[in-house]
């Protein structure tokens, strides 16, 4: 039958009207053969719209939903591999019992109810003795039903520990617009409305947080219409796909952005370039503030003083008269934006470099203006009174978080899963007791390895819900496989970069009953069995029964509607700005229903300037000078001032000695970085640009190092760092700065199935992690390693 | 009769290779086995590739997805000894896998080297053959492969047609690498037609076609600014 249909030649066609009786012939039960449903891809947290083909009750093909309004029907090379992941022999559809020593990775198969009761049963007993705060929940940059349940779950049993692990790809600009604008979430970059696009290391074509998105926006930001083709400018140490597809590739030594952005602040201060209205009226810190003891200073009296372009192209290696020519561009080509996220799956930015970045953008006024820095509306999903905790959980929910790091040392390090592994083997604040695993892989994202596995082996108990055996599930005393992505219920609250926001519903395509459990029926049947306040404060049935209610509550709100298209999204902009709603025909029932066809809801309209919203802590500016970092540091004097200012600190490093002659720079493969599920062929097959290389890792160094070194292209090599030392091969690369060795990540699993394992090497085994001062983030970029052949 | 061509837009092109996985998707490309990476056996029917022009720092990268051309004039069905590849009336090179013999002269006469040749037998570990799309057969040892620009579903989208009593519609039948495109930079569509936005992009003075000095007349057509 696979077959019959398939010749590719007209000879041997399936005549139609065969087909047709096949087709007909063959309907046994009331679902059609071939079906289509809409979906959510959860590849990975991009948020994407998916429309799945499903014969035969088996999914055969994955396309993009041409209604989301985040993928319009596109999709990144990971989501037709979903297939690949759906249908992997290694992934696990049954509970793991640990059947030997902890760490070795054998497990015995138990049933699914024996497994719940096992943790439910821990759960009982940690709860009364040592209490609820020694349960810890790690998840994965979840925004949808796991993360919505899992904080509910952990109000009513008692502990403040749900640790987000999206470090460290994270949302990483946020820090910086927490430290500027007081926003503690992401903010988005108006890219397709502006007209000039600075940006520095965030390679947002390889690796964004949805692909798909970005390669649409960059489609747009070329200009296919009549619009004025805006120019995009690309700073890094390597020609990445994103530095391919700029207009102008500027590469900067690792860890130099920050003060490429302060030297071009320093031009546009100079030359008052700057957007006089938004610096006067909506910002903060400009000038030098009063008060105090002794001087102080300001962002602009400090830009001036120290980032001259001559001493900042000594630093960054870019020549002055660039730093001239785009600071000018920069300024004069309104809206202008500069971006710093650092999509990248080793964070190569640090918090001060984030806020130079970032500062460039309120200096030409580009703030939640049309072609701007847009930042998200507020968007409650579930509209449920808060959980009522009880004795037990209140003395639960009085303890200070498990990965809590301490905010005076480190002002914007409130949220730090960075040292988690570090508190755990200190047991700072109280000992941990029980940790739930989302699906992450925190031993392989993690640039110390070694203290995580010895972290994990500590913990008395560890249940993991990741459906591979990867190298953090292998900790693990009990392992509960979440189903597929395409067997489950699951909402995702996302956004598009112009701010529109998306909530898009996962639904099981195909019945497969006996494959794993959704978190999120987990987190409902666990309150189910330890009962008390827990089963009031999740007072759902199944995941499915959330989905709705988020829906019903969605259909009350008011705003918005199903996902359209384009035009129809069109006129609800019109109508809504107007004060006008569509009446939505039919009741909820309708709604969801029109919904689920369209695969989720979205509302279109988005307001610019409501300055409310977009600067959140006092004096409800942008502030240059940080009130959030001076509300722990108090600032009185001078260096108090720069610990609140975007500048420049050299990066930490040994300094250029003969040992280690070279710096590296770690970058994530669009396909692989951060995944937790790497053991996919198709994915394996595509390594991005580098045709030859699938398979294995490769390093890049520009040939002008390999005549210094004597290396030539497809040597294999030693890279040795102070930490460890990997073999590889070389390739001779023009698109690398001279003395930078270029190493991909995202390769190395020593364990996750046939496909990943003992394929390439993860450089964490050369970095030495440096703490960043202000968010005790982990900063990998800072490395020195030398090269040799092997 | 159609003449089916495809645009791809190279200024829009992000290099994400979205289209080459939804192709292997689509076409039930097999599970690479060990070491056909490195002995050059690995295959693709959609191969995004990349050239490095110039030296540091005045570096340019071009990235090309690179399917079958579909020649006009393709040379490798003039080299087939067993008829076994054809040029069909609607301009679409076709491979007739029984037909073929596994003697390759094909493969060496493609000028673009979008031919590809099974020296493994395909392997599917179970539950993964289950994501077989039943509409293209999986292909045996010894025989050529190559790009079919997705001709089952033309064959579809024509007997849905005909079954409504009308003719195809534009943008009816498009290949999966077209579909999957974020940046939609791929067009698919009749080049015959004027109307249609393939003749149209394909007459821009940004367009291009590989080797065209080879005289194959192929029907993908590039656009870039030169």
């Amino acid at each position: 039958m696979a077959a019959s249909a398939a010749c590719t030649s007209n000879l041997c066609a399936t005549p139609a009207p065969f087909q047709r009786i096949i087709y007909a012939g063959s309907k046994k039960e009331s679902k059609p053969l071939e079906r289509f449903a809409t979906t959510l891809c959860r590849q990975c947290p991009g948020g994407c719209g998916l429309r799945v083909r499903m014969v035969n009750d088996s999914v055969v093909g994955i396309a993009g939903n041409p209604l989301h309004p985040i993928n319009h029907g596109g999709v990144c090379a990971r989501a037709p591999a979903a297939l690949q992941t759906l249908y992997n022999p290694d992934r696990l559809t049954k509970p793991m019992l640990l059947a030997g020593p902890k760490g070795a990775g054998r497990y015995r198969p138990i049933e699914w109810d024996e497994a719940i009761e096992r943790l439910a049963t821990k759960l009982k007993t940690i709860r009364r003795d040592p209490g609820p705060q020694s349960l810890v929940v790690v998840i994965n940059g979840d925004r949808g039903l796991t993360r919505l349940l899992w904080s509910r779950f952990l109000q009513a049993y008692g502990s403040n520990n749900l640790i987000d692990w999206s470090f460290p790809e994270g949302h990483v600009a946020y820090p910086a617009v927490w430290a500027t604008q007081g926003l503690r979430r992401a903010v988005g970059y108006d890219l397709a409305r502006a007209k000039y696009v600075l940006s520095f290391g965030s390679q947002w074509l390889d690796a964004h947080w949805s692909p798909a998105h970005a390669s649409e926006i960059f489609a747009s930001l070329r200009g296919q219409g009549e619009a004025v083709r805006a120019r995009f400018i690309h700073v890094e140490p390597r020609l990445s796909l994103t530095g391919a597809k700029a207009d102008e590739w500027i590469p900067v030594r690792p860890g130099t952005e920050g003060a490429l952005a302060l030297g071009l602040a320093h031009v546009i201060l100079r030359e008052g370039l700057y957007d006089r209205d938004f610096v006067e009226n909506f910002t903060h810190g400009f000038e030098d503030p009063a008060g105090g003891t002794g001087e102080r200073i300001g962002y602009r009296r400090l830009v001036l003083r120290d980032y001259a372009p001559s001493k900042v192209a000594n630093i960054t290696g870019v020549h002055e008269a660039t730093i001239f020519r785009l600071a000018r561009e920069f300024a004069s080509n309104a809206p202008a934006l500069a971006i710093g996220f650092d999509g990248s799956g080793a964070a190569t930015q640090r918090c001060y470099d984030r806020m130079a970045i970032h500062s460039l953008n309120a200096l030409v006024g580009s703030i939640d203006v049309p072609g701007g820095v847009t930042c998200f509306q507020d968007l409650e999903i579930l509209n449920l009174p808060a959980p009522d905790p009880d004795e037990t959980a209140e003395r639960g929910l009085s303890r200070p978080r498990f990965e809590n790091a301490d905010r005076a040392t480190y002002p914007l390090g409130a949220n730090a899963p960075h040292i988690l592994a570090e508190h755990v083997l200190a047991e700072l604040p109280y000992p941990n007791e029980v940790m739930v695993l989302g699906d992450v892989d925190i031993v392989f994202t993690s640039p110390h390895p070694e203290r995580v596995r010895q972290a994990l082996a500590k913990i008395p108990f560890v249940v993991s819900l990741s459906p591979w055996l990867n190298e953090t599930a292998s900790f693990a005393d009990l392992i509960i496989p979440e189903r597929h992505f395409l067997t489950r219920w699951d909402v995702d609250v996302g956004h598009t970069l112009t701010g529109q926001p998306a909530v898009t519903i996962g639904q099981p395509v195909i019945d497969w009953p006996q494959e794993g459990l959704a978190s999120a029926d987990l987190i409902l049947e666990l309150a189910r069995r330890l009962g008390g306040t827990l089963p009031a404060a999740l007072p759902f049935k199944d995941a499915e029964a959330v989905v709705r209610t988020v829906f019903k509550h969605l259909h009350a709100s008011n705003r918005g509607g199903p996902f359209s298209s384009r035009e129809e999204e069109g006129w609800t902009r019109l109508l809504e700005g107007a004060g006008w709603r569509f009446q939505m025909t039919g009741g909820e029932e309708d709604f969801f229903r029109q919904a689920l066809q369209s695969g989720g809801w979205t509302d279109p309209i988005y307001y610019h300037r409501e300055w409310d919203r977009v600067f959140r802590a006092p004096p409800r500016r942008f502030a240059f000078h940080s009130t959030v970092i001076a509300e722990s540091l108090k600032p009185g004097s001078i260096e108090d001032d720069i610990r609140c200012l975007p500048h420049y600190e050299p990066v930490h490093s040994e300094p250029s000695d003969e040992t280690f002659p070279l710096s590296l720079y770690v970058y994530p493969l669009p396909s692989l970085a951060g995944m937790t599920d790497a053991n996919v062929p198709w994915l394996m097959d595509t390594f991005g640009r580098n045709k030859q290389e699938r398979w294995r890792n490769w390093v890049e160094i520009n040939p002008v190092t390999g005549e210094q070194l004597g290396i030539k292209d497809g040597d294999e090599v030693v890279v040795e760092s102070r930490r460890g030392r990997i073999r590889t091969r070389v390739k001779l690369f023009q698109g690398v700065m001279p003395g930078v060795v270029a190493f991909p990540w995202g390769l190395g699993h020593q364990k996750g199935g046939r496909w990943c394992e003992g394929v390439g090497q993860n450089p964490s085994e050369l970095v030495e992690a440096y703490t960043d001062p202000l968010t005790s983030e982990q900063f990998w970029n800072a490395n020195r390693v030398s090269m040799k052949k092997a | 009769m159609a003449r089916w061509g495809m645009v791809i837009d190279l200024d829009l092109c992000t290099g994400c290779q979205a289209c080459s996985v939804a192709c292997k998707a689509e076409n039930n490309l097999a599970v690479p086995q060990d070491g056909v990476a490195d002995n050059g056996r690995h295959f693709s029917w959609l191969e995004v590739i990349s050239f490095v022009e110039g030296e540091y720092p005045r570096v340019k990268m071009r990235m090309l997805p690179l399917p079958c051309m579909h020649c006009d004039r393709p040379p490798c069905v003039k080299v087939c000894p067993v008829g076994a590849t054809y040029l069909s009336e609607e301009g679409i090179v076709g491979q007739i896998y029984n037909r073929c013999i596994g003697c390759r002269y094909c493969t060496t006469a493609c000028p673009y080297t979008v031919r590809y040749f099974n020296w493994h037998a395909p392997v599917w570990p179970e539950p993964m053959s289950k994501s077989l799309n039943p509409d293209v057969s999986v292909r045996p040892k010894g025989v050529v492969e190559k790009c079919t620009f997705c001709h089952h579903r033309l064959m579809k989208a024509r007997d849905q047609a005909r079954f409504e009593a009308r003719s195809l519609r534009p943008g009816e039948y498009v290949p999966a690498c077209v579909e999957a495109c974020p940046a939609k930079a791929m067009w698919f569509g009749d080049l015959d037609d004027p109307a249609s936005e393939v003749s149209q992009l394909a007459s821009s003075r940004r367009a291009f076609r590989l080797m065209e000095d080879l005289g194959t007349e192929p029907k993908v057509i590039y656009l870039q600014e030169r």
